[in-house]
């Protein structure tokens, strides 16, 4: 189910939410249970198997590496666990992928599964891993009562790309079902906030980016390469910090606190400042299961960052199973080791517009492998971007287009940079009278229209 | 007021803005809430335990649900007239211009180098081995090109007609470019779809007429012509899906004694040139001869020793019922859709005069992929 769909906004949502504040609080987990069911069996009733079979294996294992702590057995247990859980993720996201290369590099004939990849498969695998391997190392108690466990792993409002979240950090929560009035005033803000980001600038942007690639890439004017690689950036950022705003205020609502993802990447003056701003709650993550874990007791400078490389290599490969996303994950990781080893300090010296010039091209030229389907056509277009195909420096195509988007293109840029955000906090300074009265005067209207603008272009639109 | 106050009054406002959307939705599922009987309601998905397990249901009824919502069209125009009160242009492919004119987007990246190249080569040997004579017409992107938005670089079909003028011969090249853009300043081409007008295929049956070197004169005159409606709205803006009042559709009054018998790919066989069903379709151009056919042939059953084979696409039909008194047979053959061998066919009709009548977006298309 789509967070921009009628079936979801209008009749999956109002119901839940009515039954979910109708029930007692410690009723809330089994309502946000089924709900998440209902929510995740709708793309494909049939992958609920590998979730209930993840749910199960993850709860037994983390008990029996509780019952066995500190014996070898605990180990063999953690090592069965991960097995199982990325067992499954590989077959239904990553075998065919696989397969394919393999059928390329070999020429051999294998046939692919053709199983569907589980919405919400990436997100839940981290999920139960980090609580199997946080029950190992004794951060947390197994859990007792697997309702709970389930609630968490299913749990829909961060289903689709996170933030991913670990178990300890919700289950006061799944246990007491609490939720104030002013966590659902503030996650009904932040849904409809999300719901405009993905609705009217994520989709239309990308219109424009699938208006670029209308062309033969190698004869598109240098402006309209770039107008193509701003609105593929704005696309891709809204889509992600969209469905993020919309989970964290989901989340809200039924009183969880989500862990931030997003935190105007855009605005990052170094690659390492951007890694830290875009989708950090699966960078975190690697960091603290993978990347630590591996480099546990080794000094070597080269020794780190190989596995810095692998590390992001792994967080491409998250996003998708294509060799471009692995490409995107080592490019970046690349200018993020550069900037520890030299370039960092070089970058403190100069004016932060430098920094962040330089970052934004580091990032648009990743986002050209994000955005393609291979090496040589992100390359192409590359070229047409830097002037190497000797094309036109603008052309009418690139006036039409642009001043075909250019609203988009201008709220896109006040929500990628923290505007609305400076603005709202001069406003939240502001203690007298007239600058509250203001300030809750904003906080009604915003909302209510970017929900009502989001809703007649879900309905309306023909696209 | 207080900050629970608030807090509650935040939630009210969006709450009831959510609930007034879903109520309204869930009313007009129920059939509760009043229905356009102008739109037709798609079935529902049909359900079964297969489709449920595979997802397929689940997938169709939200889709479903999406496209049925109360009141679409309405929502839709809301969502066009803020895009336009915004500056847009381009509504679903089509463009609209000045003077409320949609126009088809050609844009000159549309077209290969491999397309020229093959299209000249046949227009060529249809010339030289079958005599035939070459009317190419521009599209209204071409001749209303001050109608057109800003900053759009329409593909230039004027430069493409010179190659072809070159390719063929003056004997056989009708040129239509200069007599429209003559005419550029009355309607020549309907502002709401993508064809020309009856008017338009007027100035081209006179052209052709005067350089075919007929002995019968003009059959037809501007007073054969006249408006069978008022509201014609083209497949333009009805794709663009835009207000419009519409605008007149004139045609050629059959007046030559007795109906013509047309036959639609061997299959289906008509009296007349005229379908009336198609004025309220998507497609009210299809008035005259109809659409989606790759060969039709026209018996007009007169005495007349020439036969005709017409290779065109839909621009044709607005000037075969023109061309009709001067033949006894019209065989009208649009390559897009004509599943046949295209040379047996005029191997067999080696007798017949032969008239390249189409689009050149059309023509084009005909031929090679995109690069």
């Amino acid at each position: 189910m789509e967070f921009g769909s009628v079936v979801f906004l209008l009749r999956f949502l109002p119901m839940f939410f009515i039954l979910y504040y109708l029930v007692p609080g410690r009723a809330r987990s089994v309502v946000l249970l089924l709900g998440s069911l209902c929510f995740y069996a709708w793309g494909e009733p049939i992958c609920l198997l590998p979730m209930a079979f993840s749910v199960i294996s993850d709860f037994i294992h983390a008990r029996q590496i509780e019952k066995h702590r500190g014996k070898g057995t605990a180990k063999i247990l953690l090592a069965s666990a991960i097995f199982l859980d990325l067992s499954l993720l590989f077959f239904f996201g990553y075998a065919d992928f696989f397969i394919e290369t393999a059928n390329i590099l070999f020429h051999v004939g294998w046939p692919k599964f053709g199983y569907p990849l589980p919405v919400g498969i990436t997100v839940y695998t981290l999920q139960t891993m980090s609580y199997v391997i946080d029950v190992y190392r004794g951060k947390i108690p197994a859990g007792r009562n697997l309702l709970e466990y389930a609630t968490y792993v299913t749990m829909f409002p961060q289903l689709k790309v996170g933030p991913v979240v670990r178990f300890q950090d919700l289950q006061p929560n799944l246990k007491s079902g609490k939720v104030s009035l002013h966590q659902v005033s503030t996650g009904a803000k932040r849904i409809c906030v999300g719901l405009a980001k993905k609705v009217l600038i994520a989709d239309t942007c990308g219109q424009l980016w699938n208006m670029v690639m209308e062309n033969p890439m190698q004869n598109i004017s240098v402006a309209t390469a770039w107008l193509g690689i701003v609105a593929f950036a704005f696309r891709i950022y809204f889509s992600f910090a969209g469905y993020a705003d919309i989970a964290i205020g989901l989340g809200s609502c039924l009183g969880y606190t989500l862990p931030e993802s997003f935190d105007h990447p855009y605005a990052a003056t170094s690659v390492t400042d951007f890694l830290y701003r875009w989708n950090v709650t699966i960078g975190k993550w690697m960091k603290e299961y993978f990347y630590d874990a591996v480099t546990r007791g080794k000094k070597g400078a080269l020794g780190r960052i190989f596995w810095v490389m692998i590390t992001w290599g792994l967080i491409g490969f998250w996003y998708g199973p294509d060799w471009t996303f692995v490409l995107w994950g080592l490019w970046m990781a690349l200018f993020f080791i550069l900037e520890k080893l030299f370039l960092g300090k070089l970058l403190e010296h100069l004016p932060r517009l430098i920094g962040w010039a330089y970052a934004m091209l580091v990032v648009a030229f990743g986002w050209l492998l994000f955005a393609l389907d291979d090496v040589s056509d992100a390359w192409t277009y590359l070229q047409s971007a830097l002037c190497l195909s000797k094309n036109a420096i603008y052309d009418n195509q690139f006036l039409f287009l642009f001043f075909e988007f250019l609203p988009v293109l201008v709220l896109g840029a006040f929500f990628a940079l923290p505007v609305a955000r400076s603005f709202m906090d001069q406003l939240e300074k502001g203690k007298n009278g007239p600058s509250i009265a203001l300030r809750r005067l904003v906080e009604k209207i915003y909302p209510a229209v970017f929900l009502l603008l989001s809703l007649v272009y879900l309905i309306g639109r023909k696209w | 007021m207080s900050e629970k106050q608030n807090d509650f009054l935040t939630i009210s406002i969006i709450a009831v803005i959510v609930l007034a959307f879903a109520v309204l939705d869930f009313l007009y599922q129920m059939g509760l809430i009043y229905q356009d009987p102008s739109v037709t309601l798609d079935p529902q998905p049909a359900f079964s335990a297969r489709s449920f397990l595979t997802g397929t249901y689940l997938e169709d009824y939200g889709n479903y649900a999406d496209s049925h919502f109360y009141n679409k069209n309405k929502w839709a125009g809301l969502v066009r007239e803020t895009e336009l009160l915004l500056g847009k242009k381009e509504f679903q492919g089509v463009l609209l211009g000045k003077q409320k004119t949609y126009f088809e987007k050609h844009l000159a990246q549309d077209v290969s180098a491999a397309q020229v190249t093959e299209s000249l080569e046949f227009l060529e040997t249809l010339t030289t081995q079958y005599g035939a004579k070459v009317m190419l017409l521009p599209t209204a992107d071409e001749i209303w090109r001050d109608r057109l938005p800003l900053y759009l670089d329409s593909m230039n079909q004027k430069a493409y007609l010179d190659q072809v003028r070159e390719a063929v011969g003056d004997e056989a090249y009708i040129d239509m470019y200069s007599v429209l853009w003559a005419h550029r300043a009355e309607e020549v081409y309907h502002r709401t779809d993508p064809h020309w007008t009856s008017l338009g295929a007027y100035y081209g049956y006179q052209t052709w007429w005067k350089q075919s070197g007929k002995l019968l004169p003009y059959y037809y005159d501007l007073s054969h012509m006249s408006v069978i409606a008022s509201y014609f709205k083209g497949t333009l803006v009805r794709t663009a899906d835009m207000e419009d009042a519409g605008e007149e559709l004139t045609v050629f009054e059959e007046t030559q004694g007795k109906l013509v018998d047309v036959s639609y790919d061997g299959r289906v066989s008509v009296q007349g040139y005229y379908r009336p069903e198609y004025l309220d379709s998507d497609n009210p151009y299809g008035y005259v001869l109809g659409d989606g056919f790759g060969y039709a042939k026209i018996d007009t059953g007169l005495e007349r020793k020439d036969s005709l084979v017409v290779i065109g696409d839909s621009y044709a039909n607005a000037m075969i019922p023109l061309l009709a008194p001067h033949y006894q047979t019209i065989y009208f053959v649009n390559p897009g859709n004509y599943h046949g061998d295209l040379w047996s066919l005029l191997t067999q009709q080696n007798k017949s005069e032969v008239l390249v009548l189409g689009s050149i977006p059309a023509l084009l298309n005909w031929f090679g992929q995109k690069e």
